[in-house]
């Protein structure tokens, strides 16, 4: 494994699962941030 | 009990349950920070301690100052911003995390509780306090503090930045570890002065922030009107919050980081010795340089005290020292970037200016205090150490010595060196043998320079194919005489006396082979220099010739081993050089020969051991074909030295143990060796334990194999008898030149062992040994009276309170060359020397006791 892994595979997954619980938390006063706007596009997209 | 808890925690109320949640995540998340990241952060700053304590090298975090040439810029600015980039990627993930966890969950932005926000000392204090448990880099803390200035204002979120950066205890605990107390001292006491003023400092000017109880006021409203969610959903609730505001200031932060890497990147880049002996002297001018560029650079948490052990070994001063160690640490570019956020721009410009300011006044103080206790005071304590080790510097362009070798190696043509004082004035000068062209004979001046006498000496052999050369007084006039051994005749230069030499003719040179190495040694034990040279030749019997001195110019060939050599040599040994050691502590002089197994592309040695027979009075030769005596294990093993024969670079000393396979770390040495060509063994630092020095191969050398391998310029430390520490490159100048030959004498006779190497088609090098270990040293001159002048072949032992050493005067060390006739010993820290034995070639001893160290010592013969 690389010296350099950690630092490439820690925030990696950190950012990556916070981005994904941005995405499928539903927010809670109907916010329109970033977040909710990706999770609006991917229901429309499973809806189609 | 249950009631109290939960009045106390508020978990009867949605902030209060966010804040317990966000506590507890907290903690798990700071316990895997500290596990995985800070603690082991603490090996990687003691690796940069290391390497920047390293002799002769400094880096830091992957940049080092007098790098080897053939690194670009480029690459060595990307080797370091990656580097630090690096380092400070997983506290940047941790710091995001924790600033969205804290702006989510601990003090949201109706948040009623946490830190109360009480006066301006009281905020400044709680952030001061905080902030060492966060443990980060004054860049990595800014999202956190930012989150934190909800509650605690400005000065909260100042004291947290300052706290975590400057008063954090592993930084706190190496600055005493690693400097010394005044600094030390001064670190702890700007980081404290720093974190309890700068924050309300910067507050004054700055127009007053919305006061607290406002705030306060308008939440608990709000608080009173909401309803009380289940955990669930405010776990939920809030973890989407968290992710969210963390991921914003990865976006916001994390692109000003990288740049910020590679700015402070360029910024190191123009750091060598000439600019901090310059500029960061212990003068107003350095503390002001030093002040601004620790405000100019942002470093990872730690790393400040790496740059500044580094600069202060390249020259910086100690007060510049302690003022950079505070504000490299304090703040940076980035740290104000981030808390341009959250505080107006004048505040930020307030910030820099009194952490500037303090950190100046700091070093100023440390300037005062420093004149009173500097005296005889190391800035750094590792420095101790490192001012023991000998390092070497290239002298060769201000030596005068301008000699650019030309070779043929594929013909085996190698450029040998040879080391001799011709004019006997203590001095010992070098003789260079040439591949394609002239000789050439640099006098020695006695003060680093050399001046080119070989036109006036006419040692040069013009039109000879040169490969080695050995130097004694074979014929006792009291002058040592140089044997060149060519590709075709060989050449014998008499020295006259009188600082010239002449081609003598004598039946030696009847020999029109290809020889490699020669060696002189008395081995009838006559008083008179025999010789041995060895050949590159398909005939066995010509491969190895010895001729005995019969005085008056004269030699008579030794036929006796021509019987094993025809029966040992083959044409898969090539023959290398010859070497004449008494390997067995006899008085008499026994024949080494190194060659190369063209089969298993090995080196190893023969060996004839000399038993000298006396018949009719007379003395005869008797040697004894013993290949394997080397691996004896009942070897003499009175001598700490360790008695080694590598490859074809033979020597290195003297008597002691020998079983080398069987110890894995010279076992390592061994496998190298076979394809090094020029190895001294040498006490290069004067700790009583003798070193190795490898020099790179040339580059077509192991043809025959394919072995393309190329060994870099090696010195190996011998530590003790039973540990060679590892390979340190760094003591030698290293460049991409391949080495034919090597030679070590102390020239300049100031008690070092300084190194001559023969490059490769490329120009003469001379490396003089900087000295300055504090250890003491013996250098020997003996000379013979009824013996032979040079004394080849005595044996020394002296005694110290650290035990006893013996050494053989030899000079044959490395392929084709010759090094000092002096003796050279290291003696450590020991203050006398007990006891000084001689044992002459004849049998005579001669015993000295109580003999002074640091000394040059010439030794006669005893006529009695």
């Amino acid at each position: 494994m690389p010296e350099w892994w950690l630092e490439v595979v820690l925030p990696s997954t950190i950012f990556g699962l916070m981005l994904i619980l941005w995405i499928i938390i539903p927010p809670k006063n109907n916010e329109d941030d970033f977040g909710s706007k990706i999770r609006s596009l991917i229901i429309k997209m499973v809806k189609k | 009990m249950q009631n109290y808890i939960s009045s106390k925690l508020k978990t009867n109320t949605n902030d209060g349950r966010k804040r317990l949640i966000g506590i507890l995540l907290f903690i798990i998340i700071l316990a895997l920070f500290f596990s995985f990241n800070r603690l082991p952060k603490l090996d990687i700053v003691g690796e940069d301690l290391s390497a920047v304590t390293s002799p002769g090298q400094q880096c830091f975090q992957g940049f080092c100052i007098e790098r080897e040439e053939g690194t670009s810029f480029i690459s060595k600015w990307v080797t370091f911003s990656t580097t630090y980039l690096r380092l400070v990627t997983v506290g940047m993930t941790f710091a995001f995390v924790i600033a969205g966890l804290s702006e989510a969950f601990i003090f949201p932005p109706n948040s009623t509780r946490g830190f109360e926000s009480g006066s301006w000392f009281s905020r400044t204090i709680k952030g001061a306090a905080a902030g060492p448990v966060m443990n980060l880099c004054s860049a990595c803390i800014v999202p956190v503090s930012s989150a934190f200035h909800r509650r605690a204002g400005v000065e909260g979120a100042l004291g947290m930045v300052q706290g975590s950066a400057t008063m954090n205890i592993p930084a706190l605990s190496m600055v005493f570890f690693v400097f010394n107390p005044l600094l030390g001292l001064s670190r702890l006491i700007l980081a404290v002065v720093g974190a309890l003023t700068i924050p309300p400092l910067v507050a004054l000017t700055i127009k007053k922030e919305p006061q607290q109880k406002d705030l306060i006021d308008i939440v608990e409203n709000n608080t009173i009107l909401e309803s009380i969610l289940p955990w669930k959903t405010i776990f939920i609730e809030t973890l989407r919050e968290w992710s969210k505001i963390t991921l914003g200031y990865l976006t916001r932060m994390g692109p000003i980081m990288i740049v910020a890497g590679f700015a402070s990147g360029l910024a190191i880049q123009w750091l060598n010795p000439g600019i901090v002996n310059t500029y960061l002297g212990n003068n107003l001018l350095g503390l002001a340089i030093a002040a601004t560029f620790g405000i100019l650079i942002n470093v990872p948490l730690l790393f400040e005290i790496p740059l500044v052990a580094l600069l202060l070994l390249l020259g910086m001063g100690t007060a510049p020292a302690a003022t950079l160690l505070f504000t490299a640490a304090a703040a940076g570019p980035v740290t104000f970037w981030g808390l341009a956020g959250i505080l107006p721009k004048k505040s930020i410009a307030s910030f820099a200016i009194s952490t500037w300011i303090i950190g100046f006044l700091g070093g100023l103080i440390v300037l005062g205090v420093g004149t009173i206790l500097w005296k005889d005071t190391q800035p750094l304590k590792i420095q101790m150490q490192q001012s023991k080790i000998n390092t070497y510097s290239d002298i060769t362009e201000t030596s005068g010595v301008n000699f650019t070798t030309n070779s043929n190696l594929q013909n085996y043509n190698n450029t040998g060196i040879v080391i001799l004082d011709f004019d006997n004035d203590s001095f010992e000068d070098i003789y260079i043998i040439n591949g394609e062209g002239p000789n050439e004979l640099f006098h020695n001046q006695g003060d680093k320079s050399f001046l080119n006498v070989t036109k006036s000496s006419n040692t040069y052999d013009i039109n000879a194919l040169g490969t080695g050369g050995c130097a004694a007084d074979y014929d006792n006039d009291g002058d040592e005489d140089i044997f060149v051994t060519n590709q075709g005749q060989n050449t014998l230069f008499k020295n006259n006396g009188d600082g010239t030499f002449s081609k003598t003719k004598t039946n030696i040179l009847n020999d029109n082979s290809h020889s490699i190495g020669c060696a002189w040694g008395d081995i009838n034990n006559d008083g008179w220099l025999d010789l041995i040279y060895t050949n590159h030749t398909n005939n066995p019997v010509n491969s190895i010739k010895l001729f005995i001195n019969t005085k008056n110019n004269e030699f008579e060939e030794f036929n006796s081993i021509k019987n094993d050599l025809t029966n040992y040599i083959n044409n898969n040994l090539k023959i290398l050089q010859p070497a004449l050691i008494d390997i067995n502590s006899d008085n008499n002089l026994d024949v080494v020969i190194i060659y190369k197994n063209l089969n298993t592309n090995t080196l190893n040695q023969l060996i004839w051991i000399n038993q000298i027979q006396t018949l009719n009075n007379q003395k005869q030769i008797n040697l004894i074909f013993n290949k394997e005596f080397l691996l004896s294990p009942e070897f003499d093993q009175k001598s700490r030295v360790k008695k080694i024969y590598f490859g074809n670079n033979i020597v290195i000393s003297e008597t002691g143990e020998v079983n080398l396979i069987n110890n894995p770390i010279l076992a390592t040495f061994f496998r190298h060796f076979k394809i090094g060509w020029g190895a001294i063994n040498f006490d290069y630092n004067n700790d009583g334990y003798d070193d190795i020095f490898i020099s790179k191969n040339p580059p077509d050398y192991d043809q025959e194999s394919n072995n393309s391998n190329q060994l870099p310029i090696q010195l190996s430390i011998n530590e003790d008898i039973e540990k060679f520490s590892p390979i340190l490159t760094e003591n030698i100048p290293s460049d991409n030149t391949q080495i034919n030959a090597v030679a070590y004498s102390d020239l300049d006779l100031d008690g070092c062992l300084d190194i001559v190497v023969s490059p490769y088609k490329a120009p003469l090098k001379i490396f003089h040994n900087s000295c300055k270990s504090q250890n003491n040293w013996l250098n020997l001159k003996l000379e013979g009276k009824s013996i032979n002048k040079n004394a080849i072949g005595a044996q020394i032992h002296i005694s110290t309170e650290n035990g006893t050493q013996i050494k053989n005067l030899n000079t044959n060390v490395g392929q084709a060359s010759q090094s000092s006739s002096k003796i050279h010993f290291g003696l450590g820290e020991s203050k006398s020397i007990k006891s000084l034995t001689v044992f002459w070639p004849n049998g005579k001893i001669s015993e000295y006791k109580n003999i002074d160290v640091n000394q040059h010592l010439s030794l006669s013969e005893p006529r009695e």
